[in-house]
């Protein structure tokens, strides 16, 4: 850890003693379980994985909220996979409000997008992968940041010490490309390595049905490249190359009556590599009421483009995405969201259900089950033809 | 639209300062000058004095328990706490935080109600650390699995209905004006509603919500009240019953408080994310 994070920490807990404070502690504990349907491809992986995981968050406010020290912590110890056996500081930071500015110290998650089936725009944190495969669980990021906010839109620069890299299924852990990931022998193009200071800018604004985000980074890229290596025992491994870019950034929803438009486009210029776009786009129209009842409909069409060769990191090169959200509006909360994409090159098809659906006031189950099908050779979910699963999770909340 | 209807309402105080020099002349004519204002004028200028007399609150804040009964009499209980700030030239803005149950707590919903068009509304979602702008449509559908639908709750502004006063009705020892509201918003879940409105105070009592098939759906009984900064009413107690489906919700609120100092930024979409 960072010693201004941990300057700052110090800091605000001896603010804590301050008079007229707020805070709360609270969390949770997670129960999982993961059944996959098919014969593991390599030894060591098993059918059945087991996991528990807690999150626990601190918040302490004070100075009439306008200063802040929040800390939330997550672990998780799994049956199987080494490398799913981790803790991470998701957040530790220090926020202070002055006139018309705000500043941030610490460990942060930021989510910066508007599309469903990719988050192009999202690169401040990194993808905590063994958690799971949608890039939607975030590793913390140590950062300053200054969040400006004006008539004409908010403005926000990041200075983001400290990189972290990406999280990787171990050797045991189903979800993993053939040949394993060396994690220990990571390849940095900046010869500063983990310790480069990358910065970003964002403005953001809303103006009138269009929700409007610009963003510029520049620094050492969330997503490696993985490069067949041989150790010293001639066995292949994946060895993560992280490269220098500058990635610009638009986002942009449109939200009128039933429809949401939404549309996500990056440019990357890599120091030493072809400059490339990417970019997703498409919407989610709601039917609200469905039949009669309470229940609504959400029916999503989103098509994925990535300038790249298939043979890089992106699954998402020329993908068309169909989804639908039901949310029951019930007293238990329940919403269950399928969602199908196949890839118009190859005909590769992965579906995926999500569930999630209230128990008690203070237990939730949530299920996620997903299938890999059509995938040939050299498509990147090869890997995966086998790994179809179904996840059930039990979280009780304190 | 809040222009016009404020001139209306100066139209109508005019009137009354004439009744008042004239009065003793002029009785007939006076009364028969009442008589001549339509149903519609009548129950326009009684929500606008309504209205009038809400006005310039300022910003309140305050808790809010939900109690869902089922028809089988179980029940489950949502905690919530709420923040309303009015606008000057635009309807309030407010923001909604979630402690109950645990799954939801941190999740936190900001609406900004326009006087005309849609409204703007965010929900923040912790897991994810995601803020999203989602369809105001969704207006007739319920609220957190409640009998009370978003646009039960949203902020009333005058310029989205309108009136026609049907009578006079006495109960609790009070007497109303019961007058209808006819939403101008096709995609409101209701075809009317008829809203109980004491004659001294101009406190909403009761409100019964026909569906767009025109048959009596829910009714909300208002209860508690208790007077604020030596002008403003809120209730404290909520009830909603669907006689449709015979489930209830009752809507408790408790601290109320006014005068927070609340500035935009406390309703800025980016602030969603620190709302505790």
């Amino acid at each position: 850890m960072h010693k201004s994070v941990v300057l700052l920490t110090v800091l605000a807990l001896t603010g804590s003693i301050t008079i007229g404070v707020t805070g709360e502690l609270s969390g949770n504990v997670g129960i999982e379980s993961t059944a996959f349907f098919e014969s593991p491809l390599y030894e060591k992986q098993e059918d059945l994985y087991l996991s528990l995981s807690t999150d626990i968050d601190y918040y302490h406010d004070w100075d009439n909220g306008d200063q802040r020290f929040e800390v939330s912590v997550f672990g998780r110890i799994d049956s199987v996979d080494d490398e799913r056996n981790h803790a991470d500081i998701r957040e530790l930071y220090y926020w202070r409000a002055f006139n018309r500015f705000e500043l941030y110290a610490g460990v942060r998650q930021v989510f910066w997008g508007v599309t469903e089936s990719a988050h192009l725009v999202d690169i401040v944190n990194q993808t905590d992968l063994v958690e799971s495969i949608d890039g939607e669980e975030k590793l913390g990021q140590p950062m300053i940041n200054t969040f400006f906010e004006t008539d004409h839109g908010a403005y926000e620069i990041f200075i983001l010490p400290g990189f972290r890299e990406r999280t990787f299924t171990g050797e045991a852990g189903r979800l993993r490309p053939g040949i394993n990931v060396d994690q220990d022998n990571t390849i940095y193009e900046s010869g500063q390595e983990q310790s480069h200071i990358d910065y970003a800018f964002r403005w953001s604004h809303v103006i009138d049905v269009w929700d409007v985000g610009l963003s510029y980074f520049n620094g050492t890229d969330r997503t490696p490249i993985l490069m067949p290596t041989t150790n010293g025992n001639s066995a292949v491994l994946l060895t993560p190359y992280y490269r220098q870019i500058q990635q610009y950034g638009v986002d942009l929803q449109a939200t009128i009556e039933d429809w949401a438009w939404k549309m996500e486009t990056i440019g990357v210029k890599p120091d030493s590599d072809t400059d490339y776009f990417a970019s997703v786009a498409g919407f989610e129209y709601t039917l609200v009421g469905l039949a009669g009842s309470s229940a609504d409909l959400g029916l999503i069409v989103e098509y994925q483009y990535d300038q790249r060769d298939d043979d890089t990191a992106s699954l998402q090169q020329n993908d068309v995405v169909l989804g639908t959200r039901w949310v029951l509006n019930n007293a238990d909360s329940t919403e269950i969201l399928l969602i199908g994409s196949t890839d118009l090159d190859d005909n590769s098809v992965m579906m995926s259900v999500e569930a999630q659906h209230r128990l008690t006031d203070s237990w939730s189950m949530s299920v996620e089950a997903r299938y890999f099908g059509n995938a040939v050779l050299g498509n990147p979910t090869y890997d995966l033809r086998n790994d179809s699963y179904a996840r059930v999770e039990f979280n009780g909340y304190f | 639209m809040r222009l016009e209807t404020n001139e209306k309402h100066v139209n109508i105080k005019y009137g009354l300062k004439l009744t008042l020099l004239f009065s003793v002349l002029i009785t007939v004519f006076n009364t028969s000058f009442a008589m001549a204002e339509t149903t519609q004028e009548k129950g326009l200028s009684i929500v606008v004095e309504a209205d009038k007399r809400d006005q310039g609150f300022g910003d309140s804040s305050a808790s809010m328990e939900m109690i869902l009964t089922n028809r089988h009499g179980e029940q489950s209980i949502r905690i919530m706490r709420n923040k309303t700030m009015e606008q000057k030239n635009d309807g309030d803005k407010s923001q909604i935080i979630f402690d109950n149950p645990r799954d939801v707590k941190g999740t936190a919903f900001l609406s900004y109600t326009h006087r005309e068009g849609a409204d703007d509304q965010w929900l923040y979602l912790p897991a994810l650390k995601r803020v999203k702008r989602i369809a105001s449509s969704n207006k007739s559908g319920p609220f957190m699995g409640s009998e009370f639908a978003f646009e039960d709750i949203a902020s009333q502004e005058v310029s989205k209905y309108t009136y026609n006063y049907m009578k006079n009705e006495t109960f609790d020892g009070r007497e109303h004006f019961v007058v209808e509201f006819d939403p101008k918003d096709s995609k409101s879940g209701y075809s009317r509603q008829e809203v109980f409105i004491d004659t001294q105070e101009y406190r909403v009592w009761k409100v019964n919500y026909f569906n767009r098939g025109g048959e009596l759906l829910k009714t909300l009984s208002v209860s508690d009240f208790n007077q604020y900064l030596g002008q403003y009413w809120r209730a404290d107690t909520w009830t909603m019953i669907n006689h449709k489906t015979s489930k209830k919700t009752v809507l408790n609120f408790q601290n109320w408080q006014f005068d927070n100092g609340f500035s935009d930024r406390d309703f800025s979409r980016n602030s969603l994310s620190r709302a505790r």
